[in-house]
């Protein structure tokens, strides 16, 4: 069911939210075991919520926009009185004391957190194989990966587990997954959503971001985490001046990135991308093909960047205040870092880590760590250029469709060549959604990236909406009952 | 492009403050050379020079009013290793 139609059916009265709560738990509870979408479902808690909106309903007093609607968080956002792992073995035990700015919205609309959902270790991966806890398995293949690192919540959401979900956004880590399970996954403007209570990855390029299965839920969930008042620095609610009534599509012109259907993007993939063009064009758009050569450096400029930013990000974990303990006999500090650090975290995090620490390191510094940030400089001036002309720009969200599990885990380099197409996005900082569109010829589904200009993220959504409003969306809402 | 030899993983580690097994060392060093293989792309790149601290957006100052509370909950609880309310701690000298 579409969170749009259970929040307006709750505010009502005509459904109950246990009623609606009862369902998806059941749902959960016989999806769980073949995919693994979440790390921690709060049963108790969600059913006891249900309660308080259907009592509020009664009392006449409206629970929100998202009345009773059930939420699925991923597992890097602090959700208090839950467990905030990011999946990792270093968070073991660890609690959150408080909500995340996003969560605290969504409670304030009346939503329900039902659980955290799994992702790669501090979101840094692209198939959630890289999860402390095993792997997320899609729900349209069981032998393929759901896409990184918002695994958890595109399964989750892809499965009708939940209606809609948050994850995180540093490249490519909602939209991703979005494309291989076949469902939305919006990539906001840098700035425009709260990152306070996200654990920081890599805080100059991560959002938040949501899954759901149609424009209209992604519109509605939005436009309730957007425009932050919270403690973060990057917050830019005051350049937004507010929804721009987007215009519809006819005489639009849109911009198919040259780069990302040529050499290895799959041929399904690519057809995919000319198809969406098609239907654009059905619609009334002017689609012309562009070319930003320098797209090429997208990718090293945010694997070093993103690295950098995690080495010392992820130097909080010490094994001392929190989380996993470090050993108490260690002869002296350095030991015992060392020794917690090492079993605590997974390889791609020690990788990350080590990668930052080497593009930081002395001799090393000029040659990758400024590069990268001339590169993102340059990438971002040479997008928003070709935004000047073009209102949207697209191309598949990944150059294939979901790989089987286990198929890039012991090749890191062929894991990081998923982000292709993504990346250029979160150097930017401009908004993207995924939008599922076709399937391939082995049933997996294909997502195609819709682009604009910062702020422009209503439109981007709206574009959607009209394009699903022809038919030429295709959805995966429909995903095959549980066997 | 500079080869990463064992000796450069092992001077990470340390500098990551992350003890690796001897497997984890030699899986890295090939690993390593791979990814920054493909990396030397940009290294090779004539790029103007960026300030270092070139970002997206610029960092606002967040203030709040400093208001004295007592917060009640209890945070001894998430402490790994503590002794009552106190964090117990590898011993320093």
């Amino acid at each position: 069911m579409e969170a749009f139609s259970i929040a307006d059916k709750v505010r009502r009265g005509e459904l109950s939210a246990q009623e609606v709560m009862g369902k998806y738990i059941d749902l959960i509870s016989r999806w769980e075991p073949k995919i693994h979408a979440f790390l921690y479902v709060d049963e108790k808690g969600a059913l006891e919520r249900a309660r308080q909106i259907d009592d509020l309903v009664k009392k006449g007093i409206d629970p929100g926009r998202l009345a009773g609607v059930p939420i699925a968080v991923k597992d890097n956002i602090a959700v208090k009185g839950m467990p905030l792992t990011c999946a990792s073995k270093i968070l073991s035990g660890y609690v959150s004391p408080y909500d995340a700015t996003v969560v605290s919205k969504l409670r304030q609309a009346g939503s329900i957190i039902v659980g955290k959902t799994n992702l790669d270790e501090f979101a840094m991966g692209s198939s959630t194989e890289y999860s402390a806890f095993g792997p997320t398995r899609n729900p349209w293949d069981l032998e393929r990966v759901p896409g990184g690192s918002s695994g958890g919540s595109g399964a989750a959401v892809a499965s009708g587990e939940v209606p809609i979900a948050l994850g995180s956004d540093t490249g490519g880590s909602v939209r991703c997954p979005a494309s291989f399970t076949g469902v939305y996954g919006f990539k906001p403007t840098y700035g425009l959503v709260s990152r306070y209570g996200l654990v920081a990855f890599s805080n100059s390029i991560e959002v938040i971001g949501g899954f759901s299965t149609t424009a209209k839920d992604m519109e509605l969930l939005f436009s309730v985490i957007r425009n932050s008042d919270a403690p973060d620095p990057m917050d830019q609610t005051s350049v937004f001046s507010g929804p721009t009534s987007f215009p519809g599509l006819r005489g639009m012109r849109v911009g198919l990135l040259k780069e990302t259907v040529g050499e290895g993007a799959e041929p399904e993939v690519v057809k995919a991308t000319y198809a969406f063009a098609e239907a654009l064009r059905e619609a009334g758009a002017l689609v012309d093909e562009v070319s930003i050569p320098d797209l090429s450096l997208a990718l090293p400029a945010y694997y070093l960047l993103t690295s950098a930013e995690a080495s010392s990000n992820l130097a909080r974990y010490d094994g001392i205040r929190y989380g996993m303990p470090c050993p108490l006999d260690a002869k002296d500090w350095n030991e015992a870092y060392s020794k917690v650090r090492g079993e605590g975290f997974g390889p791609e995090v020690k990788r990350r880590i080590m990668m930052g620490s080497f593009a930081l390191s002395s001799g090393y510094y000029d040659a990758y760590y400024l590069k990268a940030v001339a590169a993102r400089s340059k990438i971002r001036q040479e997008m928003l250029k070709v935004l000047n002309d073009f209102q949207f720009l697209i191309g598949p969200t990944n150059p294939t469709t979901a790989p089987k599990l286990g198929e890039r885990i012991t090749d890191p380099l062929s894991m990081y060549l998923l982000d292709l197409d993504t990346v250029p996005v979160n150097l930017a900082g401009i908004p993207a959604l995924s939008i599922p569109f076709g399937k391939s010829s082995s049933g997996m589904p294909i997502g195609v990236q819709l682009m604009s200009s910062p702020l422009r993220d209503d439109w981007v959504i709206k574009a959607a909406e009209e394009l699903e409003a022809m038919g030429r969306v295709e959805m995966a809402s429909k995903v095959a009952t549980v066997e | 492009m500079p080869k990463v030899t064992e000796d450069v993983v092992k001077r990470v580690a340390f500098l990551s403050r992350i003890s690796l097994k001897d497997d984890e060392v030699s899986t890295f060093v090939s690993q390593f050379n791979s990814i920054l293989d493909y990396f030397s792309i940009i290294a090779s790149q004539d790029l103007p020079s960026p300030s270092p601290t070139d970002r997206l957006v610029d960092i606002r100052n967040v203030f709040r009013d400093d208001v004295v509370y007592v917060h009640d909950d209890d945070l001894s609880v998430i402490f790994p290793n503590k002794e009552g309310r106190y964090i117990k701690a590898p011993k320093i000298v």
